[in-house]
């Protein structure tokens, strides 16, 4: 180590602040070096004296201050962590009770996309005809003559019907729709045809119907037989021996299906103004039906309120809409059909209510059964 | 309870963890010695007095933002060291006194207000009750900085370079107003007349 290096290390050494290394280079050089041992000497000296002097005490009574204030800032301190445990307690709780609620509905999602696949499985297998049947078989003995049964019976002949799934828009459901069972039947026959291979697939496993009807005819293309025919044996009979008839044939009493469901009260009745009774609310009643419709909703439209009733399957897709305007002077009513895949098959105007239209607006039919039974447009 | 081998850093601890207590034995074990290191820094006992206690106001304050590396010794002696050079600045600017880091200007006449260089020396006897006076006076005639870095390294056992941290001095600079402390001190000592290697014990000293 050089001298002026060692002679400068030398306070250091003194302090205990050097590296060991260096320190016995140091100290080895000062050893050797007369200069630097006397100034180390100096050094060590002047300190011996200095730490004579011990601390000077400060005045009594501060202590005290001092101690109170740290009291303070530890309740302090305590309490701020109490209040953290307890924001953390509320946060994990919040987060449990987060956890819960997504694990819940990721859980019931998973169930719904697991119903609605086995759903869109069965739905495929059982047709659409035989769940909108049994619907109505089920519901037509529960309710009164008086009430509008869920599914209203068609009151005009078949192929009408078909005709109207076939062109739901205004002017052909129009014609279609006429109340009065009319002449239009033989112009409906060429739409009719064309709309046969439509309507199959969801009438052709239909029990009651593929036996009796070797030829699809618009009779088997409605689901009406089909239903009808295990609830009602006698007049169904008829029914499903005529579903196979000619399409041009008139529409043989017990073709509707409401008829059947209705037979034990209204049995003799064929004719359609019963029907059509029975189908909508009387327009002179005043009050509204009681039926157990899936969907049920009211929007005020400038003639009156407008109710808006749904019937779905069991697949939970809409099959009949009921539109019911309760104009004052009476109730306009329409019903709108839909198949399995969501397609408009069916509008007719069971009643054009006071004053009303005899045909169907736009507005009224929609192609879409949940645009039907969400935004109902007024007529 | 505390027992006196509980470090300094684990009391700290344990008061940022809401022990008042382990706070109070801090104040047991290091106020005398703040206050020291400020009245000898200030040559001021009414002022050391006050900026003694802010110090440690200040450090319960300050607690929660303490690292439990930072030595505590350190930490309080460089809350007192900084009070006080604030409160000599703030002096300056309503021209009541010099400036702490101003002051220390080599060849400044120092401040012998206990004890002057002229006094006949005492004998022995005298010698060991005088003797307190002539160290103080040793010390007040240093220069503010050299001053400051000899009492924080001698009395407060502050190393060299937290040291510099603490001034804000690199750490050659510290090392070197060391040295210039020492060699003035042993000047000093000798004009007072108290001789290298004088021990005279103090009669309430805790330095060995």
């Amino acid at each position: 180590v050089r001298h002026e290096v060692a002679r400068e290390r030398l306070v250091e050494l003194e302090y205990g602040e050097l590296p060991p290394a260096e320190a016995r280079a140091v100290e080895e050089h000062a050893r050797a070096c007369a200069d630097c041992r006397a100034e180390r000497e100096a050094i060590a000296g002047t300190r011996r004296t200095m730490r004579q002097l011990g601390p000077d005490a400060p005045e009594p009574g501060g202590e005290r201050i001092l101690a109170a204030a740290a009291r303070e800032a530890a309740a302090r301190v305590r309490e701020r962590r109490t209040w953290w445990r307890m924001g953390l307690a509320r946060l994990v709780a919040t987060a449990a009770l987060l956890l819960a609620v997504g694990g819940v509905s990721w859980r019931l999602l998973a169930e719904r996309e697991g119903r609605e696949a086995v759903r869109e499985a069965r739905g495929e297998a059982a047709p659409a005809a035989v769940a909108i049947g049994e619907r109505a078989a089920k519901a037509a003995p529960a309710a009164p003559v008086a009430a509008a049964p869920p599914i209203p019976p068609p009151a005009e002949p078949a192929p009408r019907r078909a005709a109207s799934r076939d062109a739901p828009m205004a002017t052909d459901a129009a014609a279609a729709a006429r109340p009065a069972d009319g002449a239009a039947s033989t112009p409906a026959a060429g739409p009719v045809r064309e709309a046969r291979p439509e309507a199959l697939p969801g009438s052709a496993p239909a029990p009651a119907s593929s036996p009796a009807s070797p030829a699809p005819a618009p009779a088997a293309a409605s689901p009406a037989p089909a239903a009808s025919a295990p609830a009602a044996p006698p007049e169904a009979g008829g029914a499903t021996g005529v579903a196979g008839g000619p399409p041009a044939m008139g529409p043989p009493p017990a073709r509707r299906h409401g008829v059947a469901a209705r037979s034990e009260e209204a049995a003799p009745a064929k004719g359609a103004p019963s029907e059509r009774e029975a189908a909508a609310p009387s327009p002179g009643r005043g009050a509204l039906p009681e039926t157990a419709a899936d969907v049920e909703r009211t929007f005020a439209c400038d003639g009156g309120p407008l109710r808006v009733r749904a019937w779905r399957d069991d697949a939970g897709r809409v099959r009949r809409v009921v539109r019911e305007l309760w104009a004052p002077g009476g109730v306009r009513t329409v019903v709108l059909g839909y198949d399995g895949g969501g397609r408009l098959v069916e509008a007719r105007l069971v009643a054009p209510g006071p004053g009303g239209r005899d045909t169907l607006s736009e507005a009224e039919v929609s192609r879409d059964p949940e645009t039907a039974i969400r935004g109902a447009r007024c007529p | 309870v505390l027992g006196q081998e509980e470090s300094d850093e684990r009391l700290m601890a344990r008061f940022r963890a809401g022990d008042a207590g382990a706070f109070e034995a801090l104040v047991r074990r290091h106020r005398a010695d703040v206050f020291s290191f400020l009245s000898r820094l200030l040559g001021d006992r009414a002022r050391a007095e006050d900026l003694s206690q802010e110090t440690w106001m200040k450090a319960i304050a300050a607690a929660p933002r303490w690292e439990e590396r930072a030595r505590f010794r350190t930490w309080i002696f460089s809350i007192a060291r900084n009070l006080a050079v604030d409160d000599a600045r703030r002096r300056a600017f309503r021209g009541t006194a010099q400036p702490l880091d101003a002051s220390g200007r080599p060849g400044d006449p120092p401040p012998d207000r206990w004890l002057a260089a002229d006094d006949p020396p005492p004998d022995r006897a005298a010698a060991a009750a005088l003797l307190r006076p002539r160290l103080e006076a040793a010390l007040a005639s240093l220069p503010e900085e050299q001053r400051e870095v000899f009492l924080l390294r001698e009395y407060a056992g502050v190393p060299f370079a937290e040291i510099a941290a603490i001034t804000g001095t690199p750490e050659p600079t510290v090392k070197s107003r060391m040295r210039y402390a020492l060699a003035a001190l042993q000047r000093k000592l000798e004009a007072l007349g108290v001789g290298a290697g004088e021990a005279v014990p103090d009669p309430d000293g805790r330095w060995p």
